[in-house]
């Protein structure tokens, strides 16, 4: 694989994996047992808390220490999911909880069961809140994915790295590589703040 | 493989030596970060030129936009190419981590700046205070108060990015936790003091931030 192809399958691939944790977790945050809200809560404020490098050394090297050695990028898909998916519980929590409760109550008047509920007034409503977060969280698990580099990954700045290296050209390489990042990253963060303001009223 | 004591308390000092090195990193990088946010904040507000502005806000921007780790790299071999001094390892990395996080800084003061009703400003004049006066008496002490928990939110961030500093072998926590995984296959007592370390930075700084927002003049 090409460094831009581990580069995108760590950070679309984490991205994902958080967007998958967060879609089951942010739901379970608002409306769960108590107890259970409390284990999401340790789950955010843990991987929140912790720095993604740290994340990806418990992966890389606590999976091979209990179970089988794990692939460096396999790590770092993990790692990034774990850190995307506590970010965006929370936030799928907040815009969940953005919910008017008149339109929850209405919706209950209706008789409407609960997964009903969720799904036809909740859902809708808070995907708009939540999804320009989400856009944004994908330059966060670009940047982020650089550090899978520390594992050997050959990812695109561990390969632009190894090129500078060869062939000697160092500033173009390197000033190459920050046009990558600092561009797409600003492309998906603007393509943010645009959702944002296209849906503010919507909400 | 469990958690072994001695093994913890054989490296006792390789462990405060880390945890030191990672508390000299965050502290000097806070100072040179928040000197680059206020001067950020400055240049991006509405009387400066549409230049200065635009200077500003592209610069916040783009350091934004730019993983740690690429500056570091751009500090550390790309700058010499050009005839500047190279730095060395540790002073990159402080100067690259002020860089990001003055930015951010930058535009949480920004943000709450911009968010100041102009009565303030009205009122200061008013009673005849010159133009620095208002911004240091009046507008920073209601900005740095409206913007606190963003600004905690990026100290963390700050504290957590320190760890970047074991790619470029610098000794501090993270690096030597990951050094004992490494040479000595002992992975959980370094991985769990570096995870308490970074835990209870972050608990301190966000009770900090709490207890400044309530210390703090300037409304809820």
């Amino acid at each position: 694989m090409s460094g831009l192809e581990i580069t995108c399958l760590a950070a679309f691939g984490g991205l994902l994996t958080g967007l998958a944790i967060a879609l089951a977790l942010g739901p379970v945050a608002a409306f769960g047992p108590k107890w259970l809200q409390r284990l999401v809560q340790a789950y955010v404020l843990l991987f929140r808390s912790l720095p993604v490098l740290l994340t990806l050394f418990l992966v890389y090297f606590g999976v091979a220490t209990i179970w089988k050695p794990l692939s460096a990028i396999a790590a770092g898909v993990v790692s990034l999911g774990l850190y995307t998916g506590a970010q965006l519980s929370e936030v799928f929590r907040g815009a969940i909880t953005s919910v008017p409760q008149r339109l929850i109550d209405a919706g209950r008047a209706l008789g409407l069961p609960f997964s009903k509920l969720l799904f036809t007034i909740i859902g809708p409503l808070a995907i708009r809140r939540a999804l320009p977060s989400v856009v944004s969280m994908g330059a966060s698990s670009l940047k982020a994915s650089t550090l899978v580099s520390a594992l050997g990954a050959s990812e695109l700045l561990l390969t632009g790295q190894q090129v500078a290296a060869r062939t000697l050209l160092i500033a173009p390489t390197y000033i190459c590589l920050w046009a990558f990042y600092a561009v797409t990253c600003l492309a998906l963060t603007s393509a943010g703040r645009a959702l944002e303001r296209r849906w503010r009223m919507l909400g | 493989m469990g958690f072994s004591a001695d093994v913890f308390w054989q490296h006792r000092l390789v462990f405060l030596n880390g945890a030191a090195t990672t508390f000299l990193l965050a502290a000097l990088a806070f100072v040179g970060a928040t000197i680059l946010g206020v001067i950020l904040a400055l240049a991006s507000m509405p009387e400066r030129s549409r230049v200065v502005r635009g200077l500003a806000s592209g610069v916040v921007d783009l350091l934004r936009a730019t993983p740690l780790l690429v500056l570091v790299f751009m500090v550390y071999l790309v700058l010499p190419e050009f005839g500047l001094p190279a730095l060395p390892a540790i002073a990159t990395f402080v100067a690259v981590l002020a860089l990001v996080h003055g930015a951010y800084y930058g535009e949480d003061l920004r943000a709450a700046l911009d968010s100041l009703p102009s009565g303030y400003r009205d009122g200061a004049f008013a009673l005849g205070l010159r133009r620095w006066q208002t911004l240091l008496h009046v507008e920073l002490p209601l900005a740095l108060r409206q913007a606190l928990p963003a600004l905690t939110a990026t100290s963390v961030g700050l504290v957590k990015d320190t760890s970047i500093a074991s790619v470029i072998a610098l000794p501090e926590i993270t690096y030597v936790a990951r050094a004992l995984a490494a040479n000595e296959f002992r992975f959980l007592e370094g991985w769990l003091t570096a995870a308490a370390l970074y835990l209870i930075s972050t608990a301190l700084i966000t009770r900090l931030g709490l207890a400044l927002e309530r210390a703090l003049p300037g409304r809820a």
